[in-house]
Order: C-alpha cells, then structure tokens, then sequence
C-alpha cells in the first residue's frame, strides 16, 4: 500500500504552487478589468470632448445663447471632472491641457453681452479644435503607454514596481 | 487657525458667469470684489470651495482671481489668505496660472 504522506497532493509544495498560481490568475483578471473600465472612461471622455468642440464651435459663430453658454460650461465640468479622477489612476498632465481646453472655449467672446458670431476662421475657432485635439491626443497617449507597452518595457516595470515600490 | 470656508455655489451662485459686472448679476468682477478683496485686506484666511457650481467659464476665473494681482495684490499675498479646494484639478492649474500670468 502507497504511503499517503507521498502523494503529490499533500505536498506542502503542491499546494503553495496552486494557491500562487491562483493569486497570480486573480491578478491578472484584476488588472485586465481595470485596463477595460478606463478603456471605457477613455472613449466616454473623447467623446464629450468632441461634442463640446462641436457645441463650442457653433456658439462662437453664432449669435449669442444664454442656453448654449450654461450646457457648454456644464458640458466642460463634467469632462474635466472625470479626466481628474481618470489621472488619480494614471500619472500625466492630463489636468493641464484639461484647463487649455476650457480656457480656449471660454476666455474670450464667452458669458458676455459684447459676444459676437465669430468665421470659422477666428483664430478662437482654430484654438478650440486644436485644444479638443491636444486633449484628446493625450488621453490616448497616456493610455496606451500605461497598458499596451512593449514586453521590454513591461519587465522593465513589473521589476521597477518590485524593487521601488512604484 | 480657523478657517472661513466659502463654498461658491451655496455662498454666491450655482451659475456664476461673465468677467465684469456689466456681463451679469454673478461675475467674476463681484465674486473678486464682495468676497476675496476683504479676506486678503482682513488678511482673514480663506478656503475657496469652488465645486458644487454648474461650471466655470474661463473668463470668470481669470476676472476673480487674475484680477486680484491687476489690483495690486502679489501671489504671495493672495496664496497667503486664500486657498482652493476642488475635486477637479484643472480648476487649479488654471487659477494658478491666471495669478502667476495676469497682466502679462
């Protein structure tokens, strides 16, 4: 008769490789959740930003709307709020370029009776588009660097974590 | 020290808008004037709580805040007596930058 203390399943060992292997699994699934929501956060966020330079562009060139001014500063709100709390997550400049954007929609010809309907060459017109773009641009950016990096440069961070607890 | 803190939407409006006071009833003009120039001559320190309205237009911000220093305040004396709190960090970048750059 086979000595029971012999079987595999009762190795110490065994089972250490099983609970690592499941913490590992869990991980993963972890993180591969986490990737996906921000993802999602990701394309919500470019695409109010493309509405509000959309809505921005036809209120600059139209005449003055009391209404159109309170969505747009709501709209910008919003927007900036989530890219916020989307930077608590990933480390960029995001919050800077967040206010470039507002302050091109909103500093000039904006909350005020003196408000003209501006070509869609003004140079205010050009400044909204270029901000939506720059916005847009590094939330891609910032997103692709966190979750789709090299395999070098993926080992390069599971170690830099490990040793710097970064 | 105590703090006075004032939450815009609940103190001022829900709608702030405009620059001067000729661009409406809740400016940026009259926000700087009936509440940040007494607490920076009282040098009574106070914390701005700018969330909670329906948004900022730029030209409110640079007027509130920009305006302080156009008026003879440095930034060492307005961050001396005013300090901002909001959940949304481009609202801060964007003041700060108003103070570090008005008149410029």
């Amino acid at each position: 008769m086979q000595d029971t203390s012999s079987c595999g399943l009762f190795y110490p060992g065994t089972w250490a490789v099983i609970i690592i292997g499941w913490v590992f699994v869990d991980h993963l699934n972890n993180q591969r959740e986490t990737r996906k929501e921000i993802r999602a956060r990701v394309d919500q966020i470019q695409t109010w930003i493309m509405e509000i330079a959309d809505d921005a562009t036809s209120y600059h060139t139209s005449d003055r709307d009391l209404s159109a001014e309170r969505k747009l500063k709501s709209q910008i709100a919003r927007t900036t709020k989530a890219i916020s709390s989307l930077n608590l997550m990933i480390d960029s400049s995001l919050p800077y370029l967040a206010f470039q954007f507002r302050n091109s929609i909103s500093l000039h010809n904006f909350d005020t009776p003196d408000h003209k309907a501006l070509s869609l060459t003004d140079e205010i017109i050009e400044n909204i588009a270029g901000a939506a773009q720059d916005l847009i641009d590094a939330l891609e950016n910032t997103y692709t660097k966190k979750y789709h990096l090299s395999t070098a440069d993926t080992i390069k961070s599971i170690f830099s974590r490990v040793l710097f607890r970064k | 020290m105590n703090q006075d803190v004032l939450n815009i939407a609940e103190k001022f409006s829900r709608y702030p808008a405009g620059r001067f006071n000729s661009d409406g009833p809740y400016s940026g003009e009259k926000f700087r004037d009936d509440y940040l120039v007494p607490a920076i001559k009282g040098k009574k320190s106070l914390v701005v709580d700018l969330d909670g309205t329906r948004g900022y237009g730029s030209s409110f911000l640079e007027e509130a805040f920009g305006g302080l220093v156009r008026a003879g305040y440095t930034k060492e004396a307005i961050l001396s007596v005013i300090t901002l709190k909001t959940d949304d960090d481009s609202l801060l970048l964007e003041i700060m930058d108003y103070i570090d750059n008005a008149g410029h």
